[in-house]
Protein backbone atom coordinates (compact mmCIF):
# COMPACT_ATOMS: atom_id res chain seq x y z
CA UNK A 1 0.00 0.00 0.00
CA UNK A 2 3.08 2.04 0.62
CA UNK A 3 3.04 2.65 -3.31
CA UNK A 4 -0.34 4.06 -3.98
CA UNK A 5 0.96 7.99 -2.42
CA UNK A 6 3.68 8.17 -5.17
CA UNK A 7 1.89 6.04 -7.62
CA UNK A 8 -0.75 8.67 -7.38
CA UNK A 9 1.25 11.48 -7.72
CA UNK A 10 3.49 10.39 -10.69
CA UNK A 11 -0.64 9.64 -12.31
CA UNK A 12 -1.62 13.08 -11.75
CA UNK A 13 1.95 14.69 -13.06
CA UNK A 14 1.74 12.48 -15.90
CA UNK A 15 -2.01 13.63 -16.81
CA UNK A 16 -1.06 17.59 -16.27
CA UNK A 17 1.76 16.89 -18.58
CA UNK A 18 -0.30 15.11 -21.47
CA UNK A 19 -2.71 17.72 -21.47
CA UNK A 20 -0.06 20.09 -21.54
CA UNK A 21 1.17 18.37 -24.40
CA UNK A 22 -1.93 18.99 -26.23
CA UNK A 23 -3.72 15.51 -25.72
CA UNK A 24 -6.53 14.88 -23.98
CA UNK A 25 -7.19 11.16 -22.13
CA UNK A 26 -9.37 8.64 -24.21
CA UNK A 27 -13.01 8.15 -22.98
CA UNK A 28 -13.89 5.31 -20.36
CA UNK A 29 -12.12 2.96 -18.94
CA UNK A 30 -10.52 1.37 -21.61
CA UNK A 31 -9.55 4.44 -22.38
CA UNK A 32 -7.65 4.88 -19.18
CA UNK A 33 -6.15 1.72 -18.76
CA UNK A 34 -4.80 2.22 -22.63
CA UNK A 35 -3.26 6.20 -21.25
CA UNK A 36 -2.11 4.69 -17.98
CA UNK A 37 1.60 3.40 -19.66
CA UNK A 38 1.88 7.08 -21.25
CA UNK A 39 0.83 9.28 -18.14
CA UNK A 40 2.88 6.97 -15.71
CA UNK A 41 5.70 7.09 -17.85
CA UNK A 42 5.61 10.81 -18.26
CA UNK A 43 4.86 12.13 -14.47
CA UNK A 44 8.02 8.79 -13.71
CA UNK A 45 10.36 10.98 -15.94
CA UNK A 46 9.27 14.40 -15.01
CA UNK A 47 9.45 13.75 -11.79
CA UNK A 48 12.70 12.05 -11.88
CA UNK A 49 14.09 15.32 -13.86
CA UNK A 50 12.62 17.78 -10.94
CA UNK A 51 14.72 15.60 -8.55
CA UNK A 52 17.84 16.03 -10.66
CA UNK A 53 17.20 19.66 -10.46
CA UNK A 54 16.10 19.97 -7.31
CA UNK A 55 18.59 17.86 -5.61
CA UNK A 56 21.19 21.10 -5.27
CA UNK A 57 18.77 22.82 -3.21
CA UNK A 58 17.65 19.97 -0.43
CA UNK A 59 18.31 16.44 -0.25
CA UNK A 60 14.88 14.46 -1.53
CA UNK A 61 11.79 14.24 0.83
CA UNK A 62 8.36 13.60 1.04
CA UNK A 63 7.35 17.42 0.31
CA UNK A 64 9.11 16.84 -3.13
CA UNK A 65 6.56 14.23 -3.84
CA UNK A 66 3.98 16.28 -4.57
CA UNK A 67 6.19 19.15 -6.45
CA UNK A 68 5.65 18.05 -9.65
CA UNK A 69 2.19 17.29 -9.91
CA UNK A 70 1.65 20.96 -8.30
CA UNK A 71 3.90 22.66 -10.89
CA UNK A 72 2.39 20.61 -13.69
CA UNK A 73 -1.17 21.55 -12.16
CA UNK A 74 -0.30 25.33 -11.94
CA UNK A 75 0.77 25.14 -15.31
CA UNK A 76 -2.16 23.48 -16.69
CA UNK A 77 -4.35 26.30 -15.30
CA UNK A 78 -2.44 29.46 -16.60
CA UNK A 79 -2.55 27.38 -19.89
CA UNK A 80 -6.19 27.06 -19.91
CA UNK A 81 -7.03 29.98 -18.18
CA UNK A 82 -4.71 31.61 -21.43
CA UNK A 83 -7.09 30.37 -23.65
CA UNK A 84 -3.99 28.30 -25.65
CA UNK A 85 -5.90 25.62 -26.81
CA UNK A 86 -8.36 23.18 -25.61
CA UNK A 87 -6.71 19.54 -25.55
CA UNK A 88 -7.52 17.69 -28.72
CA UNK A 89 -9.55 14.56 -27.56
CA UNK A 90 -8.75 11.01 -29.14
CA UNK A 91 -10.99 8.72 -30.71
CA UNK A 92 -12.08 5.94 -28.39
CA UNK A 93 -9.72 3.51 -28.00
CA UNK A 94 -11.59 0.55 -29.83
CA UNK A 95 -14.75 0.80 -30.98
CA UNK A 96 -15.24 -2.54 -32.29
CA UNK A 97 -17.27 -5.11 -29.93
CA UNK A 98 -15.00 -7.93 -28.62
CA UNK A 99 -15.95 -11.28 -29.92
CA UNK A 100 -16.04 -14.04 -27.15
CA UNK A 101 -12.63 -15.62 -29.02
CA UNK A 102 -10.75 -12.07 -28.04
CA UNK A 103 -12.26 -12.14 -24.91
CA UNK A 104 -10.60 -15.39 -24.37
CA UNK A 105 -7.36 -14.08 -25.76
CA UNK A 106 -7.27 -11.16 -23.72
CA UNK A 107 -8.70 -13.23 -20.51
CA UNK A 108 -5.27 -15.61 -20.95
CA UNK A 109 -3.12 -12.05 -21.65
CA UNK A 110 -3.99 -11.09 -18.38
CA UNK A 111 -4.06 -14.36 -16.49
CA UNK A 112 -0.70 -15.19 -17.54
CA UNK A 113 0.91 -11.11 -16.87
CA UNK A 114 -0.66 -11.19 -13.43
CA UNK A 115 0.53 -14.97 -12.51
CA UNK A 116 3.37 -13.95 -13.51
CA UNK A 117 3.52 -10.67 -11.25
CA UNK A 118 2.08 -13.09 -8.17
CA UNK A 119 5.49 -15.40 -8.96
CA UNK A 120 7.47 -11.84 -8.68
CA UNK A 121 6.11 -11.50 -5.33
CA UNK A 122 6.05 -14.77 -3.79
CA UNK A 123 10.09 -14.20 -3.03
CA UNK A 124 12.24 -12.04 -1.64
CA UNK A 125 15.13 -10.28 -4.23
CA UNK A 126 17.42 -13.31 -4.77
CA UNK A 127 18.80 -11.47 -8.49
CA UNK A 128 22.58 -10.64 -8.31
CA UNK A 129 21.87 -7.13 -10.19
CA UNK A 130 18.76 -6.32 -8.96
CA UNK A 131 20.35 -6.19 -5.66
CA UNK A 132 23.76 -4.83 -5.66
CA UNK A 133 23.06 -1.96 -8.73
CA UNK A 134 19.67 -1.05 -8.57
CA UNK A 135 18.06 -2.09 -4.73
CA UNK A 136 21.05 -0.69 -3.21
CA UNK A 137 21.00 2.37 -4.93
CA UNK A 138 17.33 2.55 -4.20
CA UNK A 139 18.04 1.88 -0.33
CA UNK A 140 20.71 4.99 -0.32
CA UNK A 141 18.62 7.02 -1.86
CA UNK A 142 15.82 6.09 0.35
CA UNK A 143 17.77 6.54 3.73
CA UNK A 144 20.17 9.54 2.32
CA UNK A 145 17.54 11.46 0.06
CA UNK A 146 20.27 12.63 -2.16
CA UNK A 147 23.40 11.36 -3.93
CA UNK A 148 25.44 14.75 -3.44
CA UNK A 149 27.24 12.20 -0.38
CA UNK A 150 30.34 10.42 0.24
CA UNK A 151 27.72 7.00 -0.27
CA UNK A 152 27.89 7.63 -4.12
CA UNK A 153 31.31 10.35 -4.37
CA UNK A 154 33.96 8.36 -2.44
CA UNK A 155 35.59 6.19 -4.77
CA UNK A 156 36.95 4.55 -2.13
CA UNK A 157 33.63 3.75 -0.94
CA UNK A 158 32.46 0.26 -2.24
CA UNK A 159 29.83 1.13 -3.94
CA UNK A 160 29.16 -0.86 -7.22
CA UNK A 161 28.63 1.55 -10.18
CA UNK A 162 27.93 4.47 -8.24
CA UNK A 163 27.55 6.32 -12.31
CA UNK A 164 24.29 3.94 -12.99
CA UNK A 165 21.42 6.30 -13.87
CA UNK A 166 18.98 6.75 -10.92
CA UNK A 167 15.36 6.32 -12.59
CA UNK A 168 14.41 3.32 -11.29
CA UNK A 169 16.42 3.42 -7.85
CA UNK A 170 14.23 7.22 -7.49
CA UNK A 171 10.71 5.34 -8.23
CA UNK A 172 11.81 2.23 -5.80
CA UNK A 173 12.79 4.57 -2.74
CA UNK A 174 9.15 7.14 -3.49
CA UNK A 175 7.17 4.68 -0.82
CA UNK A 176 10.38 4.81 1.81
CA UNK A 177 10.48 9.09 1.90
CA UNK A 178 6.41 8.49 2.49
CA UNK A 179 6.48 5.88 5.30
CA UNK A 180 10.26 6.10 5.95
CA UNK A 181 11.23 2.07 5.58
CA UNK A 182 12.57 1.02 2.49
CA UNK A 183 11.38 -2.38 1.79
CA UNK A 184 11.91 -4.52 -1.20
CA UNK A 185 8.51 -5.22 -2.21
CA UNK A 186 8.96 -1.48 -3.17
CA UNK A 187 11.75 -1.89 -5.92
CA UNK A 188 10.01 -5.05 -7.10
CA UNK A 189 6.47 -3.34 -7.66
CA UNK A 190 8.42 -0.96 -9.58
CA UNK A 191 9.48 -3.95 -12.05
CA UNK A 192 5.87 -5.40 -11.68
CA UNK A 193 4.28 -2.23 -12.42
CA UNK A 194 6.43 -1.83 -15.37
CA UNK A 195 5.86 -5.20 -17.17
CA UNK A 196 2.46 -4.66 -16.73
CA UNK A 197 1.97 -1.38 -18.33
CA UNK A 198 4.73 -2.73 -20.96
CA UNK A 199 2.38 -4.91 -22.39
CA UNK A 200 -0.51 -2.52 -22.31
CA UNK A 201 1.60 0.09 -24.45
CA UNK A 202 2.29 -3.60 -26.77
CA UNK A 203 -1.14 -4.07 -26.97
CA UNK A 204 -1.58 -0.45 -27.76
CA UNK A 205 0.72 -0.48 -30.79
CA UNK A 206 0.11 -3.28 -32.24
CA UNK A 207 -3.73 -2.45 -32.20
CA UNK A 208 -2.74 0.26 -34.04
CA UNK A 209 -0.89 -1.60 -36.04
CA UNK A 210 -2.80 -5.06 -36.91
CA UNK A 211 -6.52 -6.71 -36.26
CA UNK A 212 -7.33 -6.93 -32.53
CA UNK A 213 -6.66 -9.95 -32.17
CA UNK A 214 -2.97 -10.13 -33.92
CA UNK A 215 -2.81 -7.45 -30.96
CA UNK A 216 -3.35 -9.51 -28.42
CA UNK A 217 -1.43 -12.48 -29.58
CA UNK A 218 1.44 -10.03 -29.66
CA UNK A 219 0.91 -9.28 -26.49
CA UNK A 220 0.66 -13.20 -25.39
CA UNK A 221 3.36 -13.86 -26.65
CA UNK A 222 5.74 -10.80 -24.90
CA UNK A 223 4.34 -12.18 -21.57
CA UNK A 224 4.78 -15.57 -22.80
CA UNK A 225 8.78 -15.60 -24.13
CA UNK A 226 11.18 -16.87 -21.29
CA UNK A 227 13.09 -13.89 -21.27
CA UNK A 228 11.09 -11.62 -20.34
CA UNK A 229 9.56 -13.82 -17.30
CA UNK A 230 13.17 -14.82 -16.55
CA UNK A 231 13.53 -10.86 -16.09
CA UNK A 232 9.93 -10.14 -14.25
CA UNK A 233 10.61 -12.72 -11.58
CA UNK A 234 14.44 -11.02 -10.93
CA UNK A 235 12.54 -7.54 -10.59
CA UNK A 236 14.92 -6.55 -13.57
CA UNK A 237 15.19 -3.13 -14.97
CA UNK A 238 15.16 -3.77 -18.43
CA UNK A 239 11.34 -4.03 -18.19
CA UNK A 240 11.44 -0.15 -17.24
CA UNK A 241 13.76 0.56 -19.84
CA UNK A 242 11.28 -1.87 -22.35
CA UNK A 243 8.48 0.52 -21.76
CA UNK A 244 9.90 3.82 -22.15
CA UNK A 245 11.39 2.19 -25.63
CA UNK A 246 7.83 1.50 -26.36
CA UNK A 247 6.69 4.81 -25.02
CA UNK A 248 9.62 6.62 -27.39
CA UNK A 249 8.48 4.20 -30.39
CA UNK A 250 4.81 5.44 -29.80
CA UNK A 251 5.80 9.52 -29.83
CA UNK A 252 8.20 8.82 -33.09
CA UNK A 253 5.48 7.04 -34.70
CA UNK A 254 2.64 9.42 -33.77
CA UNK A 255 5.23 12.21 -35.07
CA UNK A 256 5.71 10.22 -38.10
CA UNK A 257 1.61 10.41 -39.26
CA UNK A 258 1.08 13.72 -37.78
CA UNK A 259 4.07 15.50 -37.44
CA UNK A 260 3.34 17.57 -34.58
CA UNK A 261 6.08 19.18 -32.83
CA UNK A 262 4.19 17.92 -29.37
CA UNK A 263 4.64 14.45 -29.96
CA UNK A 264 8.83 15.38 -30.75
CA UNK A 265 8.98 16.62 -26.91
CA UNK A 266 6.86 13.84 -25.82
CA UNK A 267 9.66 11.12 -27.75
CA UNK A 268 12.70 13.50 -25.87
CA UNK A 269 10.77 12.73 -22.39
CA UNK A 270 10.49 9.28 -23.05
CA UNK A 271 14.25 9.06 -24.53
CA UNK A 272 15.35 10.51 -21.52
CA UNK A 273 13.12 8.06 -19.03
CA UNK A 274 14.86 5.37 -21.04
CA UNK A 275 18.32 6.66 -20.94
CA UNK A 276 17.80 7.57 -17.23
CA UNK A 277 16.92 3.73 -16.35
CA UNK A 278 20.53 2.29 -17.43
CA UNK A 279 23.43 2.46 -19.83
CA UNK A 280 21.55 0.36 -22.86
CA UNK A 281 18.60 3.04 -22.11
CA UNK A 282 21.43 5.37 -23.68
CA UNK A 283 22.76 3.44 -26.63
CA UNK A 284 18.94 2.62 -27.76
CA UNK A 285 18.35 6.86 -27.85
CA UNK A 286 20.97 7.64 -29.93
CA UNK A 287 19.29 4.62 -31.80
CA UNK A 288 16.08 5.74 -32.41
CA UNK A 289 17.26 9.73 -33.24
CA UNK A 290 20.25 8.10 -35.71
CA UNK A 291 17.13 5.70 -37.27
CA UNK A 292 14.41 8.84 -37.27
CA UNK A 293 17.11 10.71 -39.39
CA UNK A 294 17.98 7.64 -41.80
CA UNK A 295 14.08 7.33 -42.29
CA UNK A 296 13.82 10.95 -42.89
CA UNK A 297 16.41 10.62 -45.53
CA UNK A 298 14.46 7.58 -47.32
CA UNK A 299 11.26 9.81 -46.99
CA UNK A 300 13.08 12.14 -48.85
CA UNK A 301 12.04 10.42 -52.38
CA UNK A 302 8.74 11.17 -51.46
CA UNK A 303 9.13 15.36 -50.14
CA UNK A 304 9.09 14.72 -46.51
CA UNK A 305 12.57 15.29 -46.41
CA UNK A 306 13.66 17.58 -43.31
CA UNK A 307 16.50 16.39 -41.06
CA UNK A 308 15.65 19.52 -38.93
CA UNK A 309 13.17 17.99 -36.64
CA UNK A 310 15.44 15.23 -35.77
CA UNK A 311 17.99 18.16 -34.43
CA UNK A 312 15.48 19.25 -32.38
CA UNK A 313 14.83 15.83 -30.85
CA UNK A 314 18.37 15.22 -30.26
CA UNK A 315 19.02 19.14 -28.70
CA UNK A 316 15.57 18.65 -26.61
CA UNK A 317 17.01 15.18 -25.45
CA UNK A 318 20.67 16.12 -24.93
CA UNK A 319 19.10 19.04 -22.36
CA UNK A 320 16.86 16.53 -20.37
CA UNK A 321 20.12 14.17 -19.95
CA UNK A 322 22.58 17.89 -18.88
CA UNK A 323 20.87 17.76 -15.86
CA UNK A 324 22.39 13.81 -15.10
CA UNK A 325 25.70 14.65 -16.83
CA UNK A 326 25.87 17.80 -14.58
CA UNK A 327 26.24 15.64 -11.53
CA UNK A 328 28.43 12.75 -13.17
CA UNK A 329 31.34 15.46 -13.09
CA UNK A 330 31.20 14.73 -9.37
CA UNK A 331 30.78 10.75 -9.31
CA UNK A 332 33.87 9.08 -9.76
CA UNK A 333 34.71 6.23 -12.80
CA UNK A 334 35.59 3.53 -10.26
CA UNK A 335 34.90 0.31 -12.21
CA UNK A 336 36.13 -1.80 -15.00
CA UNK A 337 33.54 -1.54 -16.45
CA UNK A 338 33.70 1.70 -17.43
CA UNK A 339 32.61 0.80 -21.51
CA UNK A 340 32.18 4.92 -22.42
CA UNK A 341 36.21 5.48 -21.52
CA UNK A 342 37.19 2.33 -23.37
CA UNK A 343 35.40 3.18 -26.58
CA UNK A 344 38.22 4.56 -28.70
CA UNK A 345 38.60 3.47 -32.06
CA UNK A 346 42.23 2.89 -31.76
CA UNK A 347 41.19 0.03 -29.40
CA UNK A 348 38.92 -1.89 -32.04
CA UNK A 349 41.55 -3.16 -34.28
CA UNK A 350 42.92 -5.03 -31.35
CA UNK A 351 39.71 -6.89 -30.44
CA UNK A 352 38.79 -7.76 -34.16
CA UNK A 353 40.68 -11.24 -33.52
CA UNK A 354 37.39 -11.78 -31.06
CA UNK A 355 34.86 -11.17 -33.63
CA UNK A 356 34.69 -15.12 -34.40
CA UNK A 357 33.91 -15.71 -31.01
CA UNK A 358 31.25 -12.76 -30.58
CA UNK A 359 29.35 -14.38 -33.90
CA UNK A 360 29.50 -17.94 -32.55
CA UNK A 361 28.50 -17.00 -29.10
CA UNK A 362 25.16 -14.44 -30.43
CA UNK A 363 24.70 -16.95 -32.20
CA UNK A 364 24.30 -19.79 -30.29
CA UNK A 365 22.22 -17.14 -27.84
CA UNK A 366 20.07 -16.14 -30.24
CA UNK A 367 18.92 -19.51 -31.35
CA UNK A 368 17.84 -20.52 -27.82
CA UNK A 369 14.49 -21.63 -28.53
CA UNK A 370 13.40 -22.06 -24.75
CA UNK A 371 14.61 -18.87 -24.18
CA UNK A 372 13.60 -17.05 -27.12
CA UNK A 373 11.20 -18.91 -29.36
CA UNK A 374 12.29 -17.78 -32.72
CA UNK A 375 12.12 -14.15 -32.22
CA UNK A 376 15.58 -13.38 -33.65
CA UNK A 377 14.92 -16.04 -36.33
CA UNK A 378 12.06 -14.04 -36.94
CA UNK A 379 13.71 -10.91 -37.52
CA UNK A 380 16.67 -12.06 -39.74
CA UNK A 381 13.79 -13.48 -41.99
CA UNK A 382 11.60 -10.59 -42.12
CA UNK A 383 14.91 -8.33 -42.82
CA UNK A 384 15.95 -10.66 -45.55
CA UNK A 385 12.53 -11.12 -46.94
CA UNK A 386 10.91 -7.98 -47.11
CA UNK A 387 13.08 -5.27 -46.65
CA UNK A 388 12.84 -4.16 -50.28
CA UNK A 389 9.14 -3.77 -50.18
CA UNK A 390 7.46 -4.51 -46.90
CA UNK A 391 10.22 -2.86 -44.49
CA UNK A 392 11.95 -0.09 -46.61
CA UNK A 393 8.41 1.26 -47.96
CA UNK A 394 6.90 1.22 -44.57
CA UNK A 395 8.86 4.68 -42.61
CA UNK A 396 7.34 3.01 -39.51
CA UNK A 397 8.49 -0.02 -39.63
CA UNK A 398 11.79 1.22 -41.11
CA UNK A 399 12.54 2.51 -37.64
CA UNK A 400 11.56 -0.68 -35.75
CA UNK A 401 14.10 -2.42 -38.02
CA UNK A 402 16.53 0.45 -37.66
CA UNK A 403 16.55 0.35 -34.49
CA UNK A 404 17.08 -3.23 -33.96
CA UNK A 405 20.09 -3.42 -36.40
CA UNK A 406 21.83 -0.36 -35.26
CA UNK A 407 21.64 -1.54 -31.68
CA UNK A 408 22.57 -5.17 -32.40
CA UNK A 409 25.56 -3.37 -33.55
CA UNK A 410 26.41 -0.86 -30.95
CA UNK A 411 26.09 -4.10 -28.76
CA UNK A 412 28.62 -6.09 -30.84
CA UNK A 413 31.19 -3.37 -30.26
CA UNK A 414 30.75 -2.62 -26.27
CA UNK A 415 31.22 -6.65 -26.38
CA UNK A 416 34.33 -6.65 -28.52
CA UNK A 417 36.09 -3.84 -26.26
CA UNK A 418 34.52 -5.75 -23.17
CA UNK A 419 37.12 -5.97 -20.55
CA UNK A 420 35.92 -9.32 -19.58
CA UNK A 421 38.72 -12.20 -19.88
CA UNK A 422 36.10 -14.20 -20.78
CA UNK A 423 33.85 -13.38 -23.35
CA UNK A 424 31.89 -16.02 -23.62
CA UNK A 425 30.99 -15.65 -19.92
CA UNK A 426 30.19 -11.99 -20.51
CA UNK A 427 27.77 -12.85 -23.23
CA UNK A 428 26.47 -15.34 -21.13
CA UNK A 429 25.15 -13.47 -18.43
CA UNK A 430 24.40 -10.03 -20.34
CA UNK A 431 22.67 -11.58 -23.45
CA UNK A 432 19.11 -12.50 -22.26
CA UNK A 433 19.10 -8.53 -20.48
CA UNK A 434 20.93 -6.87 -22.99
CA UNK A 435 18.88 -7.87 -25.56
CA UNK A 436 14.87 -7.90 -23.90
CA UNK A 437 14.09 -4.53 -24.43
CA UNK A 438 14.12 -5.17 -28.71
CA UNK A 439 11.47 -8.03 -27.98
CA UNK A 440 8.80 -6.09 -28.18
CA UNK A 441 9.85 -4.32 -31.36
CA UNK A 442 10.15 -7.69 -32.72
CA UNK A 443 7.05 -8.37 -32.37
CA UNK A 444 5.54 -4.85 -33.62
CA UNK A 445 7.55 -5.36 -36.77
CA UNK A 446 6.16 -9.07 -37.20
CA UNK A 447 2.51 -8.20 -36.95
CA UNK A 448 3.16 -4.94 -39.01
CA UNK A 449 4.60 -6.66 -41.52
CA UNK A 450 2.20 -10.02 -41.95
CA UNK A 451 -0.86 -9.34 -39.88
CA UNK A 452 -1.53 -6.00 -40.81
CA UNK A 453 -4.99 -4.36 -41.00
CA UNK A 454 -6.71 -1.29 -40.43
CA UNK A 455 -6.61 -0.35 -36.39
CA UNK A 456 -7.90 2.46 -34.61
CA UNK A 457 -5.75 6.30 -34.49
CA UNK A 458 -2.89 5.77 -31.93
CA UNK B 1 3.99 -16.14 -47.35
CA UNK B 2 0.54 -17.90 -47.94
CA UNK B 3 -2.22 -17.55 -44.87
CA UNK B 4 -1.33 -21.17 -44.34
CA UNK B 5 2.24 -20.96 -43.87
CA UNK B 6 1.99 -18.08 -41.79
CA UNK B 7 -0.27 -19.76 -39.59
CA UNK B 8 2.41 -22.67 -39.09
CA UNK B 9 5.22 -20.33 -38.26
CA UNK B 10 2.76 -18.53 -35.67
CA UNK B 11 1.78 -21.94 -34.19
CA UNK B 12 5.75 -23.11 -33.92
CA UNK B 13 6.64 -19.22 -32.51
CA UNK B 14 3.72 -19.74 -29.67
CA UNK B 15 4.35 -23.37 -29.09
CA UNK B 16 8.36 -22.79 -28.29
CA UNK B 17 6.87 -19.64 -26.49
CA UNK B 18 4.89 -21.55 -24.14
CA UNK B 19 7.79 -24.36 -23.75
CA UNK B 20 9.62 -22.19 -22.72
CA UNK B 21 7.67 -20.44 -20.30
CA UNK B 22 6.35 -23.49 -18.95
CA UNK B 23 10.28 -24.23 -18.04
CA UNK B 24 10.82 -20.83 -16.29
CA UNK B 25 7.28 -21.25 -14.73
CA UNK B 26 8.05 -24.58 -13.11
CA UNK B 27 11.92 -23.49 -12.00
CA UNK B 28 10.23 -20.24 -10.13
CA UNK B 29 8.01 -23.01 -8.46
CA UNK B 30 10.98 -24.85 -7.47
CA UNK B 31 12.72 -21.23 -5.95
CA UNK B 32 9.35 -20.36 -3.97
CA UNK B 33 8.60 -23.82 -2.86
CA UNK B 34 12.04 -23.76 -1.63
CA UNK B 35 11.89 -20.81 -0.01
CA UNK B 36 8.84 -21.53 1.70
CA UNK B 37 9.33 -25.26 3.02
CA UNK B 38 13.24 -25.07 3.37
CA UNK B 39 14.29 -25.08 6.67
CA UNK B 40 16.15 -21.90 7.77
CA UNK B 41 19.56 -22.65 6.66
CA UNK B 42 18.25 -23.49 3.38
CA UNK B 43 16.39 -19.86 3.12
CA UNK B 44 19.79 -18.16 4.05
CA UNK B 45 21.70 -19.69 1.68
CA UNK B 46 19.19 -18.92 -0.94
CA UNK B 47 19.25 -14.66 0.02
CA UNK B 48 22.93 -14.74 1.18
CA UNK B 49 24.38 -17.54 -0.75
CA UNK B 50 28.21 -17.96 0.58
CA UNK B 51 28.09 -14.70 2.60
CA UNK B 52 26.03 -15.66 5.55
CA UNK B 53 28.28 -15.82 7.91
CA UNK B 54 30.63 -12.34 7.00
CA UNK B 55 26.65 -11.13 6.93
CA UNK B 56 25.57 -12.34 9.98
CA UNK B 57 28.81 -11.61 12.08
CA UNK B 58 29.05 -7.96 11.13
CA UNK B 59 25.44 -7.17 11.26
CA UNK B 60 25.55 -8.52 14.90
CA UNK B 61 28.86 -6.70 16.06
CA UNK B 62 29.22 -3.82 13.84
CA UNK B 63 26.69 -0.74 14.46
CA UNK B 64 24.89 0.85 11.83
CA UNK B 65 26.54 4.23 11.78
CA UNK B 66 30.13 2.26 11.56
CA UNK B 67 32.56 2.17 9.30
CA UNK B 68 34.74 -0.53 7.71
CA UNK B 69 38.07 -1.25 5.97
CA UNK B 70 37.32 -4.11 4.22
CA UNK B 71 39.99 -6.42 2.11
CA UNK B 72 38.14 -9.55 0.36
CA UNK B 73 39.36 -12.29 -2.19
CA UNK B 74 36.38 -12.84 -3.01
CA UNK B 75 33.66 -11.05 -4.78
CA UNK B 76 32.06 -8.69 -2.13
CA UNK B 77 29.29 -6.99 -4.07
CA UNK B 78 26.70 -7.93 -1.65
CA UNK B 79 27.57 -6.78 1.54
CA UNK B 80 26.74 -3.07 1.23
CA UNK B 81 23.27 -4.44 0.43
CA UNK B 82 22.48 -6.58 3.49
CA UNK B 83 24.99 -3.95 6.04
CA UNK B 84 23.62 -0.55 4.65
CA UNK B 85 24.68 2.16 6.21
CA UNK B 86 27.44 0.78 7.59
CA UNK B 87 30.35 2.32 4.96
CA UNK B 88 32.63 -0.01 3.29
CA UNK B 89 35.97 0.74 2.35
CA UNK B 90 38.77 -0.74 0.21
CA UNK B 91 41.85 0.72 -0.12
CA UNK B 92 41.84 -0.14 -4.07
CA UNK B 93 39.38 1.85 -6.28
CA UNK B 94 38.54 -1.27 -8.10
CA UNK B 95 37.41 -4.21 -6.26
CA UNK B 96 40.15 -6.92 -6.17
CA UNK B 97 37.85 -9.13 -7.10
CA UNK B 98 37.52 -8.12 -10.40
CA UNK B 99 40.92 -8.93 -11.76
CA UNK B 100 39.97 -12.60 -11.15
CA UNK B 101 37.53 -12.29 -14.25
CA UNK B 102 38.67 -8.80 -16.21
CA UNK B 103 41.57 -7.06 -17.65
CA UNK B 104 43.30 -4.56 -15.50
CA UNK B 105 41.88 -0.82 -16.37
CA UNK B 106 43.90 1.30 -19.14
CA UNK B 107 45.23 3.53 -16.41
CA UNK B 108 45.92 1.90 -13.10
CA UNK B 109 42.97 3.22 -10.78
CA UNK B 110 44.60 4.88 -7.50
CA UNK B 111 45.76 3.27 -4.10
CA UNK B 112 45.31 4.43 -0.84
CA UNK B 113 47.66 3.72 2.82
CA UNK B 114 45.37 1.42 4.87
CA UNK B 115 46.68 3.89 7.83
CA UNK B 116 44.75 6.78 5.94
CA UNK B 117 40.90 5.50 7.04
CA UNK B 118 39.64 6.54 9.97
CA UNK B 119 37.41 3.31 10.13
CA UNK B 120 35.81 1.95 12.89
CA UNK B 121 36.31 -1.81 12.07
CA UNK B 122 38.48 -3.83 10.01
CA UNK B 123 37.03 -6.67 8.03
CA UNK B 124 39.52 -9.85 6.13
CA UNK B 125 37.35 -11.66 4.27
CA UNK B 126 38.73 -14.95 2.84
CA UNK B 127 37.10 -17.67 0.69
CA UNK B 128 37.43 -21.46 1.74
CA UNK B 129 35.90 -23.50 -0.01
CA UNK B 130 33.35 -21.29 -1.79
CA UNK B 131 32.60 -19.76 1.57
CA UNK B 132 33.49 -16.50 2.63
CA UNK B 133 35.04 -16.62 6.28
CA UNK B 134 35.44 -13.12 8.22
CA UNK B 135 37.74 -12.22 10.47
CA UNK B 136 36.12 -8.85 11.70
CA UNK B 137 38.57 -6.50 14.23
CA UNK B 138 37.72 -3.39 15.49
CA UNK B 139 40.44 -0.31 14.19
CA UNK B 140 42.19 0.30 17.09
CA UNK B 141 43.20 -2.93 17.59
CA UNK B 142 44.73 -3.45 14.40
Amino acid sequence: MSFVVPLVLVWVSGYFLRHLAGDAGRPGFSGWLGDAPEVIGLGAAAGYLLFLCGVWLRPFDSSWLAAAPLLLGAAHVWKRTRGAGTPRALAPPDPCPWKPGEIAVAAVVALACGGGLSLLFATPLFDWDARILWALKAKMLATEGTFLTDTFRDPYRLHLHPRYPLLVPWLAALPARVTGVFQERDFQAVAGLAAALGVVQLYRLCRAASSRRGALLGALLMVLTAAWLRNLFAAGVELTLTLFLLLSVQALWRWLERGRTADLVLAAVFLFGGASVKNEGLLLSLCLIAGLGLVQLRRGATGHRDLGPVFVLAALWLLLMSGWWGHLHYIPAVSDENYLGRLRPEHLPQALHRVPLLLREIGAHACDVGTWHLTWAALLLLCLSRWRRGVRADPQSLLLALVCLLYGGGIAVIYLLSPWRDLAQHIGITFDRIFLPLLPLVILLLLRRFAASPGPAR
Amino acid sequence: MTAASTRIVVTLIFVGALAGAMVEVSGRFDEIGQWRRGPAAVREWLIYGPYREVIVESAARVPPSASVLLYSDGDPALLPYYLYPRAFYQVDVEPEFNQVFMEPAPAAYPRRRPQSFSVDWVLRVRSEQGVLVPSLLEASRR
